[in-house]
């Protein structure tokens, strides 16, 4: 990577657009029970055999456009965070929001039975991430900021302050809890796409469409930011403001994820990383790159986690971290030979 | 025109002034030279010029306008700033950290092209373009943060463009190559601000210097009117030789 010249946007966009529709196919295709391409034509036009356009339509077509929506969001996520922070290994979970979430859920699960059924389709827990994600970034960015603005490595700092708090908060709930609480909450911890349904796509489709939207339209503002905050408002980038919106998108993003399926490692630092190895910096090519290799990635991971020990399911997120730790290790080795410093 | 117009500034962001009332008033095309030992306030006069520091007492101007009535967009098309000190750590390209200078304008990719182009000849960068900036030496990156910064205000017209050290990482005929990219840019209507540690370098490059000596300014004039033994005896408590350039007669700095 050292000498070589970089891909070409082009180069890598099409490709992956090209792979994300072969990846989604493979995962309706593969399963438990597998389907030849013509049985998954079949049954997503709804004229095949009745069990098959049953499996696709009510549990495989779901969970794989979860799995696709869910990585763009994770990895775009990731994408933006490590430009605000200038930081090539940042990860969204810094802010917070991941461990804030994973409180969240925990009080749900324990709290539960008292707290009566979910609304909309999403079930208490996942309404009690969500929330937690988000006070957490919130506390988290009121903690960071004085009145000389945002500091960047104080957020970083709080971040880790609330990560920490959050998770003894979360032990001593655990403490409490009976074996039955404590699975859930283990096997919530480990991320899932098995809940997938209808109701679910939705939602993850309307705020990871809004996320590629909103962090697409900052892609100039996160290139200047790179050069330092002080270059980026002489460059003419209102940089606090723009400093609140990416910490607000990226927590509502993160916290729907963590929300809807669990808390899946690894997704938002590797995805960028890759794609800034083969493109370079540049979020107008990265941001896109990253939403589709992220789609890419955890659509296969998922898929792997249903075939691997069929017909028993993994975690999704033991997959994506068994990927992604032996590749960050190796990144981090590299790291002098492709020129990143973290 | 005047660019720029400090009546009575002060800045304290911390308590103790940094600035003490500090008048100065700038013309289009005038290269000012800022001197002084450290810690005199030369960087916080460039960080209260370009907004990142705020004036306690006393007004800033530019272009007619307060400072603080600017849009930071508009601002930063008429106003470039060279900090001493940017630390990059993602990979782009050389091209492209000079084409991130042109982020406030919308003068469309092929007209933001060209002035790439032409800023990384004039700063000798033109071959390192598709190297990567974590790559290249100190000195380098030093040459491509100074063409992003001339190719934000590259255009002629009334600007301002402010430098921190611009030459402290660069071999003696980058030097040069500087300060004459620096002259070509004021004789298109740019207004210049830089602060050099090379007394001499300034002498024979600045039309007028300002000698700050702990946050007030000492002296204010041409570099024949600045320059004395008096000078650098108060404000940088050092022994020197004057002299006079053997060709141009700007005045010499020989330590001792």
């Amino acid at each position: 990577m050292t000498a070589g010249r970089r891909a070409e946007p082009r180069q890598l966009l099409l490709p992956l657009a090209l792979l994300l529709p072969c990846t989604l196919v493979t995962a309706l295709a593969c399963g438990a029970v597998n389907l030849s391409p013509a049985e998954v034509w079949q049954g997503l036009a709804g004229t095949g055999d009745p069990q098959a356009t049953m499996i696709i339509g009510r549990v495989r077509l779901p969970r794989a456009l979860l799995a696709a929506l869910m990585g763009a969001n994770l990895a775009v996520s990731g994408a933006a965070m490590q430009g605000l922070f200038r930081n090539p290994l940042a990860d969204p979970s810094l802010i917070g929001v991941t461990a804030g979430a994973s409180l969240g859920a925990s009080i749900v699960i324990v709290a539960g039975p008292q707290l009566g059924a979910g609304y909309l389709g999403l079930s208490l827990i996942s309404i009690g991430a969500f929330i937690g994600g988000v006070c957490a970034v919130m506390l988290v960015y009121r903690l960071a900021t004085s009145a000389s603005g945002t500091s960047v490595a104080t957020m970083l700092l709080a971040g880790i302050a609330i990560t920490a708090f959050a998770g003894a908060i979360g032990s001593l709930m655990e403490f409490f809890a009976d074996n039955d609480m404590l699975r859930r909450i283990s096997l919530w911890r480990m991320g899932g796409l098995d809940g997938a349904d209808y109701p679910r796509v939705l939602i993850a489709a309307v705020v990871t469409g809004a996320l590629l939207v909103a962090l697409a339209g900052h892609a100039r503002n996160l290139n200047a930011l790179l050069l330092g905050e002080s270059e980026a408002r002489h460059l003419g980038i209102p940089v606090d403001r723009v400093k609140v919106l990416l910490v607000t998108w990226v927590a509502v993003g993160v916290g729907t994820s963590v929300a809807l399926v669990g808390t899946i490692a690894f997704v938002g630092l590797v995805v960028p990383h890759i794609v800034r190895l083969l493109t370079g910096p540049d979020h107008r090519v990265l941001i896109p790159g990253s939403a589709l290799a992220g789609a890419v990635l955890l659509v296969c991971a998922d898929t792997l986690s249903r075939v691997v020990l069929a017909p028993m399911e993994l975690p999704v997120g033991i997959i994506t971290a068994l990927i992604g730790v032996p590749f960050f290790i190796s990144l981090l080795r590299q790291r002098a030979l492709s020129g990143v410093r973290p | 025109m005047t660019v720029l117009a400090l009546d009575k500034v002060t800045t304290r962001p911390w308590g103790p002034p940094l600035l003490q009332a500090i008048d100065l008033a700038l013309e289009a095309g005038e290269v000012l030279g800022v001197m002084g030992p450290n810690g005199a306030g030369k960087s916080s006069l460039l960080k209260l010029v370009s907004g990142d520091m705020p004036a306690h007492a006393g007004t800033i101007s530019f272009l007619g306008k307060p400072l603080s009535r600017w849009t930071l967009r508009e601002r930063a098309r008429r106003l470039a700033v060279l900090p001493q000190l940017s630390q990059l750590d993602f990979p782009y390209t050389v091209e492209e950290v000079v084409g991130l200078g042109r982020t406030p304008h919308d003068t469309g990719r092929a007209g933001d092209r060209e002035i790439v182009c032409e800023a990384m000849a004039a700063f000798d960068v033109t071959a390192l373009r598709h190297r990567r900036y974590t790559e290249l030496s100190g000195g380098e990156r030093q040459r491509a943060q100074l063409a992003r910064v001339f190719a934000q205000v590259w255009r002629p017209g009334e600007r301002l463009l402010l430098l921190d050290e611009p030459t402290s990482a660069l071999d003696l005929a980058h030097q040069q190559q500087v300060m004459a990219v620096v002259a070509e840019l004021a004789a298109t209507g740019c207004a210049v601000v830089m602060v050099v540690h090379d007394v001499n370098l300034l002498a024979a490059h600045a039309d007028r210097l300002l000698a700050l000596h702990r946050g007030q300014a000492y002296a204010l004039g041409t570099p024949r009117e600045v320059i004395s033994e008096t000078l650098f005896r108060e404000v940088f408590a050092a022994r020197v030789h004057l002299g006079r350039h053997p060709v141009s007669g700007d005045p010499l700095v020989l330590s001792p």
